[in-house]
């Protein structure tokens, strides 16, 4: 009988080729480095900027940061910080707003 | 001869597929380990700095003296004894999580590195100031630019906080 293409030695030797190149590849893919893997996220670093930036009345500049992104950052930080103020509270009301002094006037 | 070879092939096959189908199992499951592990990392992340337990408190001259919390700003007294795992949120134990806060390279808090055992650390550097005890209202508007005077209340820093698969 004539042999066929595919199944003759050397599409054996072939598949088995393939065979051993996806196994390696697969083993070097899943194995486990020697240490551990640190992964960093810095996705609050311009918030934190900002933030640090205001407490310590330093410039957009000064923290890295643009006018734009720093005064956006301050006003939400003002409005968080005074919306409870308990030094401004009308017994038996909810507290007051409270005065502009932390915010630099915004 | 070519049955022989046939057969081969065919479970060569097999083996390929079983084998593809446990990697596909391995990444999604390393996926779903991923994923938790971020979700802890950036919650105590978040906590570290926005924890009143761990933030610093202000501190008013007029009563009632406690007028609120500042986010950011983290309360170094007590050599940082108010950075737990419980504060920052994290589950610890076996088969849990640990967790490890440095101050300009300086472990302030937590457990050391795992060293023994290969293992994925979700890490985040926050900006922050530090506070020894209480800010009082004072010092913070000296700071903040409000009143005259130089800033001793608060100094800016450098907090990583890592977290990992006990």
């Amino acid at each position: 009988m004539e042999k066929a293409f595919f199944f003759s030695i050397d599409a054996a030797i072939g598949i088995a080729a393939v065979f051993i190149a996806m196994s390696s590849m697969t083993f070097l893919y899943l194995q486990d480095s020697s240490g551990p893997k640190i992964f960093q996220s810095t996705d609050q670093n311009m918030s934190d900027s900002a933030i640090i930036g205001f407490y310590l009345d330093k410039s957009p500049a000064d923290m890295g940061l643009s006018n734009a992104i720093a005064s956006s950052a301050k006003q939400g930080f003002c409005g968080r910080i005074f919306n409870y103020n308990p030094n401004n509270a009308i017994a038996g009301m909810q507290s007051a707003p409270a005065d502009k002094n932390y915010c630099g006037g915004i | 001869m070519d049955l022989l070879i046939a057969l081969i092939a065919v479970v060569f096959s097999i083996g390929l597929l079983i084998q593809f189908n446990e990697t596909m199992i391995y990444s999604q499951k390393e996926k779903t380990l991923q994923k938790e592990l971020e979700g802890i990392g950036k919650t105590a992340s978040m906590l570290l700095v926005g924890n009143p337990q761990i933030i610093c408190a202000v501190d008013s001259a007029i009563p009632p003296s406690q007028i609120g919390y500042l986010e950011n700003c983290v309360d170094s007294s007590g050599s940082y004894a108010k950075i737990t795992a419980a504060n920052l949120g994290i589950p610890t134990g076996t088969g849990k999580y640990d967790f490890a806060v440095y101050e300009q390279g300086l472990k302030i808090a937590g457990s050391d590195f795992p060293v023994s055992v290969p293992a994925n650390i979700y890490s985040e550097k926050r900006i922050v100031v530090l506070s020894n005890g209480n800010v009082q209202k004072q010092g913070l508007e000296i700071c903040m630019g409000n009143a005259t005077g130089s800033c001793t209340a608060l100094s800016k820093t450098e907090l990583a906080i890592y977290v990992w698969r006990a």
